[in-house]
């Protein structure tokens, strides 16, 4: 019997010899940003985790349930094991803290694919190689950045090495600056598809890398040169949009703002939603865009600060005193009217989705109609990763179980990030007044853009706007540091709200277990199931390493892999 | 004479010779041909257990030869032809006698018919007979059930008085073990030949099925569905990853799946080849055992047409014992006042369903936001819509449902009683050139879940032709279409959750549609209405075409072309659910369509010698190639403007959602050879090499070899046994070999990158509606591995005793696998591509299997009984993995995390969780335990569950989860016991498992507050300081997640004893049907699944493997929310003509 008898190639799929070629190499480049919105790594269909509910780019689970911004949402029973995220009482077998370490892993394993098949590849353009190798290593340090600020303890995973079990031993910073820095020294300045990185999103990252370490002299001469020079990858200077919702819309997107953005696209002949932002599947509301599920409901807290003061300006102090009026316990075909009369910052209504006031195009908010009326997560809806009515079935998904995942991007550094950023380290550094000039322009924006409308009887906009929004910039000096880093963590709060950041910005500021503490005592009077609930410092800033991953890294039965601190 | 056996022969187109060597063999007369023709006289003759004179005459009818014993030698010469002429033939010549057994007691009922003719009559009670016969020449049959077929020729007698001797062991009989052919008796490994007769009783669709309880070390597991699954280990679990499907060998053509295919009546033997020694001949896929199965032939004689049918009804078991309305909404406020989300003035809960009373009010409707009572202006019924894209839907138009306040039994309405009935019609007969069974089978069953249903319409055609005496040519083809709707077993899906659906839902709302509303969990019977036409068809055409040359001087070759063909068409329409909720709301079809191609082609030369008085050799050899190809493709589409039946094909869907498929290849080709030695029948030798190569192997790995070695001594033809007369047979067996086991994916070897549109494509461009493909590794290929390797040895006896009447075959084994193909769990950090098998592991098997037998004929003729048990147990550990000691494969999660663990010095797939040591009753105990989830405020206080500290360090983790149970029997049996009084026939099978675990899961659903649904009444008994010995904890959601974490509370007790089968059969005597021209007609009525007696909670404790797939040992014994069997209650016939 002949060799031919047996040769039985693979059917359908590439051998690495096909790979090794210009377009095999950007093919497999596209495979590895394809994970970037955390989506579709696993194919472990039994969990739900390729659905990405907990490894979403956008982090909502673990950069905003867990802090003060949002709840889960829904009922206590739905997704029971997400509630230990929202009460910081992680196990490290919870079903969900692998997810993002997988997605994450499985990210890095692709960009280490393409590195690999680069080097394999004969005769390839000098230019090209460089070029591919940049941006294979900008989306790895992206994979690793996210792993070190969720997990602290990672396993730094690079080309060379076949056996990935190693030791999480080793600080990941070094080696994430490294390919970020290797990427904003080799990414051109603009890329023929605006979904590439190109070397100012590097940049970007590279100084947010530095503001995690608090290298805030690394990180200035980087912000100003990304301030003054920096273009996104279809060559807009960078700049803020007019209009703060155009951040959030699907028309508006990889606008000027838009720094570095995870594409999304719906109903693209995939057949199925994975591509759209799939992650945020639950985030919808009952009545409205995607009718499902009532997950991520903004908090109590978030709204409040939402308030101002007479002046225009945040409460930082008193604005959790006493609560935004809503309609909890207000059933909808009863009637209810916002309030008008505190005066509130416009961006409140583009954040989040209440009772009385229009959500999008699809009307007003409905209020316990739209959210679950079974559950236990208060009376309001995020808004930001929403679609319009007029966009339904075209920018919204036509199939699969849950009908809100849409082509919204979600943009993981907004140019708004980057002028906080730079007021921070200015503000570190002592100059409080450029400080002051960054954070001012972020209120100007939101004085001047665009606040929603009221709606007439017939549901038609009107000129006025919904609430009596109030919002100014801060007219004079500020009169300490102490005072602009107040200021400056309370803006970042306010305009990057629900947007992931706000657990890993009260880590990185050492004042989660203060603030999260304050905001649990507070929170638990209207929430009831947070009773009892606590975040334990120098354990709840990070999740635990998963109780699988340290066992699956077994060497001759012994782990590579040791836990976090407190777990 | 010399020996007191019987003679049992079947030869067809054998030269004299031959046959009166084998009749020395059997009998050690020598012999003498006066006539130099005669020798090579070709006959056919088949005879049981018959004695040496009617042997004789049976086979020198017709030829014209005469036979005597002269002096020890039995002397054959032509018939003088005077004698013919001496005594003319005489017509219709009368025949009397009496028929009486062994003890000279009569024999009533026993049909006598002359061959050949038509004359026939039965035995009275005094045992006589009279009967008119055409001439001397005539043949008499004697025949009647438990006892041997007796057979007499004319000749000059008027009076013919016979003796007819019960039947006894079937040591004689020839089955067919690889590749060829042995006496049973001479057999030395461990082979169970399969009372067939037995297996036919249990209406089934598929033969696996019939198999569960029959034959000691075979275990079966099947869900109840219409063509469900059915799960075949032999001799305990031998592979981890590699599967554990035994190698199924039809006709001689191998298939590894696909049983529903299979018409189980077309089946007339079958062996189960348990040990390395017997299975080793088919080398690298035999590691978990051989069923060889020959379908019916034709027999030489007129036609025959036989029809067998039943027909039965079957019915649910009761259901699960679920809430009421009103309990199931007291535990909703006895919850909330748990976790204070009362109204801090009234003190009372609130609720969008119950109101905000001190007391829960069921409301008389229900919305999607929750409940109205009488004249809320909301249920006014103009303002019903089931349209949720109505404006003003939820503010001004609603959907609403009419309150079932006394509970909707879902179990009752997603179940029936549904009618079984499978009906087979055969013809066989032939001549001494030519055979034909020509079969057509229909099987019909519905699911006791409404809407399931399994029908299979068959037919097969065997046929043998002979050329030129030497050559026979035929062939056994089988084509069947099967079409089945199923149910989907899965927790999340009916019939589980049937009982975990809300009670005071009705079926239908206000406005005759389903009621429903994802606030209400879905509906469990509108998937099942939904998804009735969703039929799944199978057309496999099976069989193979042979050519067999017999060559003389025992040389026979075979050459043999296997066909298995399959096509799978299944079209899935999901039709838009409005009630549900969950956007899109779109109707979908998916179309799948595949084929599978298995190509055989196995050639033989067989060499079969006696050599002297007492050396019998017989050798094979062959060569078998399988060239196997799949291929399939799935596409799917939405947007459907019509939802009518007749509309559901894809040209009618406007978007296309996804189009996709792929195949693969693999071939194996293989050599082997096989040597049967005895002496005298006395001691026997048998050796076994098979040499394979397998495509799914790197080319340095190709290769694997098979060898096996056996020996048996049969001690009862020992001189000194002889003289013990009450034992008939007794056979000491031993064995050893070797067998593999291939099952890893064809293309495990190869690193291949693929593209997937989902999951590493991105729209890369900015674009809305439009990606950019890209690729990723899609799996990494291990040209390292080789074969899973298997080491069996295997000890037995065989005793036989009082002439038949008892039976006793033990068989002893330790069967260890080495090399197994694991895919080990890897790190995240290797990324999610599939990973290859390695040949890392080990497992042991080690058991003992024992079958009894016992044969009752009492003088008293008008009794007969059978009585048949087996019993067998095994105990797996798995001896090797990956790691180390503390490595483990874990099972599958669902809504918990991976409740079973495959690790070193443990069973396959034992469970693991924590263990819960009662409730903390006191706020001092709770304060003095570990620290529970990391959050004492919330766990560490009375009334919740106590979870036992494993590792004392104060804090309960995961490092507290142990070992808590193990699916694996301690032992199983089977117990079949017949019997018969006159024309009445009575047998009962029951059958059982005892000392096993199940993990019943779907307690996570109905004993805690996960997701919304019905709970189990269990809830009732949740903790309070009232009652403190209470099963579950103190009702309280928030604490929910981590309490149902797996948990000794979801471990039952899985024995069972179970009435599989009872069934009632009369058969007409002969003087009737004679009159209608029949031969036969029986009818019968049976029950099965008549009785369980088990202490397991769940729905059925038979739930053995509930998933199928690739791994599916890593989930036995857990409930996910099975298919119930059902009972059925059958009436049936067979009638011959």
């Amino acid at each position: 019997c002949s060799e031919d008898f047996f040769s039985t190639p693979p059917l359908g799929t590439a051998s690495q010899v096909q790979m090794q070629n210009p377009e095999g190499i950007d093919k497999l480049l596209i495979g590895a940003y394809s994970l970037l919105d955390g989506v579709g790594a696993s194919t472990d269909g039994w969990t739900g985790r390729n659905e990405g509910r907990a490894s979403a780019v956008t982090n909502w689970l673990i950069g905003d349930v867990a802090s003060d911004d949002a709840y889960k949402g829904s009922t206590q029973s739905d997704q029971a094991e997400m509630n230990a995220f929202e009460r910081n009482s992680i196990l490290p077998a919870n079903n969900f803290v692998p997810d993002k370490w997988i997605a994450l892993y499985d990210g890095i394993s692709r960009s280490n694919e393409v590195l690999r098949v680069i080097a394999k590849t004969e005769g390839l353009d000098p230019d090209f190689a460089s070029r591919k190798t940049a941006e294979a290593r900008f989306l790895r340090g992206y994979y690793l950045f996210e792993l070190r600020k969720i997990y602290f303890r990672v396993p730094i995973i690079d080309e060379t090495m076949f056996d990935t079990r190693v030791a999480n031993d080793q600080e990941a910073w070094p080696f994430i600056e490294a390919d970020l820095q290797f990427a904003a020294d080799n990414l051109p300045p603009t890329q023929a598809e605006v979904g590439r990185a190109n070397t100012w999103a590097a940049k970007a990252f590279l100084a947010k890398c530095y503001l995690f370490q608090r290298k805030f002299v690394e990180a200035k001469p980087l912000l100003d040169d990304i301030i003054a020079n920096g273009i996104t990858a279809n060559g807009l200077k960078y700049g803020l949009n007019d209009c703060y919702y155009d951040n959030f819309r699907i028309a508006t997107k990889n606008s000027k703002e838009s720094v570095f953005a995870v594409q999304m696209s719906v109903n693209d002949g995939s057949g199925g939603p994975l591509n759209a932002n799939y992650g945020e599947h639950l985030n919808f509301p009952l009545v409205g865009p995607g009718q499902c599920c009532g997950f991520f409901q903004p908090s109590q807290n978030l709204v409040n600060a939402f308030k101002t003061s007479a002046d225009g300006l945040p409460m930082f102090d008193s604005f959790n005193n006493n609560d935004l009026k809503n309609d909890e316990g207000i059933r909808s075909s009863d009637p209810f009217e916002p309030d008008g009369e505190t005066p509130l910052d416009p961006r409140l209504d583009h954040t989040v989705g209440r009772r009385g006031i229009a959500y999008l195009d699809w009307g007003l908010h409905g209020g316990e109609t739209w959210v679950n009326p079974a559950g236990d997560g208060g009376p309001y809806s995020p808004k930001k990763r929403s679609y319009r009515k007029e966009e339904q079935g075209t920018q919204s998904t036509t199939t699969g179980w849950a009908g809100g995942p849409n082509a919204n991007n979600y943009t993981v550094i907004r140019f708004a990030d980057v002028l906080l950023w730079a007021a921070e380290c200015e503000a570190e550094l002592g100059d409080l007044e450029k400080a002051r000039q960054y954070v001012n322009q972020i209120r100007n924006r939101a004085k001047n853009g665009c606040a929603v409308k009221k709606l007439d009887a017939n549901g038609m906009e009107t000129a006025a706007p919904a609430a009596n929004y109030h919002v100014e910039p801060y007219t004079a000096p500020w009169p300490s540091k102490d005072y602009a880093i107040q200021a400056i963590r309370f803006e970042r709060r306010l305009e990057l709200a629900m947007e992931g950041h706000r657990f890993y910005d009260l880590v990185r500021w050492d004042i989660a277990d203060q603030v999260l503490n304050t905001y649990l005592q507070a929170e638990k009077e209207k929430r009831t199931y947070l009773n009892g609930a606590s975040f334990t410092p120098g354990k709840s800033e990070y999740l635990p390493v998963p109780q699988t991953e340290i066992i699956n890294s077994s060497i001759g039965g012994m782990p590579t892999l040791i836990q976090n601190p407190g777990y | 004479e010399s020996k007191a056996q019987k003679i049992t022969l079947n030869v067809k187109n054998t030269t004299l010779r031959e046959v009166m060597k084998e009749i020395q063999r059997q009998q050690g007369y020598s012999f003498f041909f006066r006539g130099d023709d005669i020798a090579t006289t070709r006959v056919n003759v088949a005879v049981k257990q018959t004695e040496l004179r009617h042997v004789m005459d049976r086979i020198l009818a017709g030829h014209g030869l005469a036979w005597s014993i002269e002096e020890g030698t039995i002397v054959i010469a032509h018939e003088p032809p005077a004698m013919l002429q001496r005594e003319p033939p005489q017509q219709n010549r009368e025949v009397s006698g009496r028929v009486t057994d062994q003890s000279g007691a009569a024999l009533e009922g026993v049909t006598i018919t002359a061959k050949g003719t038509s004359a026939a009559t039965t035995s009275d009670a005094g045992g006589n007979y009279r009967i008119t016969v055409p001439d001397r020449a005539s043949v008499l049959l004697f025949t009647i059930l438990g006892y041997e077929t007796a057979e007499l020729t004319v000749a000059d007698q008027r009076v013919l008085n016979v003796t007819m001797n019960a039947t006894v062991s079937d040591l004689d009989e020839v089955v067919v073990v690889g590749y060829t052919t042995q006496k049973k008796a001479s057999i030395t490994g461990a082979v169970a030949v399969v009372a067939v007769d037995d297996l036919k009783q249990v209406p089934a669709n598929n033969f696996a099925q019939q198999l569960q309880g029959r034959v000691a070390g075979v275990t079966i597991g099947n869900d109840g569905s219409p063509g469900g699954n059915v799960m075949v280990r032999i001799r305990g679990v031998g592979s981890i990853t590699g599967g554990n499907d035994p190698l199924y060998i039809i006709d001689g053509v191998p298939t590894q799946g696909g049983l529903n295919q299979i018409n189980p009546n077309d089946i007339e033997s079958m062996q189960i080849l348990k040990d390395a020694s017997s299975a080793s001949i088919y080398g690298a896929r035999a590691s978990n055992g051989v069923v060889i199965i020959t379908t019916k032939k034709g027999k030489e004689g007129k036609s025959r047409l036989t029809v067998e049918s039943f027909y039965g009804v079957q019915r649910p078991s009761a259901g699960p014992s679920m809430l009421t309305p009103q309990q199931f909404a007291d535990l909703v406020w006895e919850n909330y006042r748990n976790i204070g989300n009362v109204n801090p003035t009234t003190g009372n809960p609130a609720d969008a369903t119950f109101g905000n009373g001190a007391n829960p009010v069921i409301p008389d409707y229900l919305l999607l936001q929750g409940g109205a009572m009488e004249g809320d202006p909301r249920v006014a019924l103009e303002n019903y819509t089931n349209d949720p894209t109505v404006p003003g839907f939820g503010t001004t138009r609603f959907m609403f449902a009419k309150t079932n306040k006394q509970g909707t039994d879902w179990w009752d309405v997603v179940t029936q009683l549904g009618h079984i009935q499978s009906h087979n019609l055969s013809v066989s007969g032939g001549s001494n050139k030519n055979t034909y069974a020509i079969t057509g089978g229909y099987y019909d069953q519905q699911g006791i879940f409404k809407h399931t249903g399994f029908k299979r319409y068959s037919a097969r055609a065997n046929t043998t032709f002979n050329i030129m005496d030497i050559i026979t040519v035929g062939e056994n083809l089988q084509f069947a279409y099967t079409d089945n709707v199923s149910a989907i077993i899965r927790a999340e899906n009916s019939p589980a959750l049937a009982y975990q659906m809300a009670p005071f839902m009705p079926v239908y709302d206000v406005g005759g549609n389903f009621a429903g509303g994802r606030a209400l969990a879905d509906h469990p019977y509108t998937r099942q209405y939904r998804n009735k036409d969703n039929h799944a068809y199978n057309a496999r055409l099976f069989g193979n075409t042979f050519a067999e040359a017999n060559l003389g001087h025992g040389i026979a070759l075979k050459t043999s072309l296997g066909i298995d063909y399959a096509n799978f068409n299944f079209s899935n329409f999901s039709p838009s659910a409005p009630e549900s909720f969950l956007l899109p709301q779109q109707a979908q079809l998916s179309v799948t369509n595949s084929y599978t191609t298995n190509v055989i082609w196995t050639n033989t030369l067989n060499y079969r010698k006696a050599f002297g008085d007492q050396h019998n050799l017989n050798v094979l050899a062959g060569t078998e190639a399988v060239k196997s190809t799949f291929r399939n493709t799935i596409t799917e589409k939405a947007d459907f403007a019509f939802e009518d039946i007749d509309y559901r094909y894809l040209s009618a869907g406007t978007t296309l959602l996804n189009a996709t498929g792929g195949g693969s290849d693999s071939r194996l080709f293989s050599y082997f050879g096989k040597v049967d030695y005895n002496y005298g029948e006395k001691y026997l030798v048998s050796a076994t090499i098979r040499r394979d190569a397998s495509s799914r192997f790197s080319p340095s790995h190709r290769w694997g070899t098979f060898p096996a070695f056996s020996v048996g001594w049969r001690l009862s033809e020992e001189p000194f046994l002889e003289t013990v007369a009450f034992i008939d047979e007794l056979k000491l067996r031993g064995g050893w070999g070797q067998t593999g086991n291939q099952e890893v994916d064809s293309y495990n070897q190869f690193t291949t990158y693929a593209t997937n549109l989902h999951t590493s494509s991105y729209a890369i461009d900015g674009q809305n509606n439009a990606l950019v493909p890209g690729f990723y590794i899609g799996a990494q290929g291990n040209p390292d591995a080789r074969w899973e390797a298997q080491t069996m040895t295997n000890l037995g006896v065989d005793l036989s005793i009082f002439n038949g009447k008892f039976a006793v075959t033990v068989d002893a084994y330790d069967r260890k696998s080495s090399d197994l193909l694991l895919v080990i769990p890897s790190p995240a950090t290797d990324g999610q591509n599939r990973r290859p098998a390695v040949n890392i592991g080990g497992i042991q098997n080690k058991g003992l299997d024992i079958a009894l037998n016992y044969r009752g004929r009492p003088q008293n003729n008008d009794w007969q009984y059978d009585v048949g048990l087996n019993w067998s147990v095994y105990r797996n550990r798995v001896t090797e993995l990956y790691g180390g000691p503390e490595t483990f494969i874990p099972g599958f999660s669902t809504r918990q995390a991976p409740f079973t663990r495959t690790a070193v010095g443990k069973p396959i797939s034992a469970f693991y969780g924590y263990t819960i040591d009662g409730i903390l009753q006191t706020q001092e105990e709770a304060d003095a335990h570990a620290t529970q989830g990391g959050d004492r405020a919330l766990y560490n206080q009375p009334g919740r569950f106590k979870f036992r500290d494993v590792d004392q360090n104060g804090v309960i983790d995961a490092n507290d989860q142990t070992f808590i149970g193990n699916p694996h029997p301690d032992f199983t049996y089977g117990l079949n016991i017949s019997v018969s009084y006159k024309s009445f026939d009575l047998s009962v099978f029951v059958q059982g498992v005892q000392g096993n675990d199940i993990y019943n899961y779907q307690k996570w659903w109905t004993d805690f507050q996960n997701l919304t649904g019905n709970r189990s009444v269990r809830m009732l008994d949740s903790w309070s300081p009232e009652n403190p010995n209470a099963m579950l904890p103190k009702t309280n959601s928030i604490a929910t997640g981590f309490e149902s974490q797996a948990s000794t509370y979801f471990i039952e007790d899985g024995s069972y004893l179970r009435g599989k089968n009872v069934m009632i059969g009369y058969t007409f005597p002969s003087k009737w049907t004679n009159r209608l021209n029949m031969q036969q007609l029986r009818l019968y009525i049976q029950a099965t699944n008549f009785f369980t007696l088990t202490k397991y909670s769940g729905l059925d404790p038979e739930v053995n493997l509930s998933q199928y797939g690739s791994g599916a040992d890593r989930d036995i014994g857990v409930d996910r929310g099975i298919y119930p069997l059902a009972q059925s209650f059958n009436f049936g016939l067979t009638v011959g003509f």
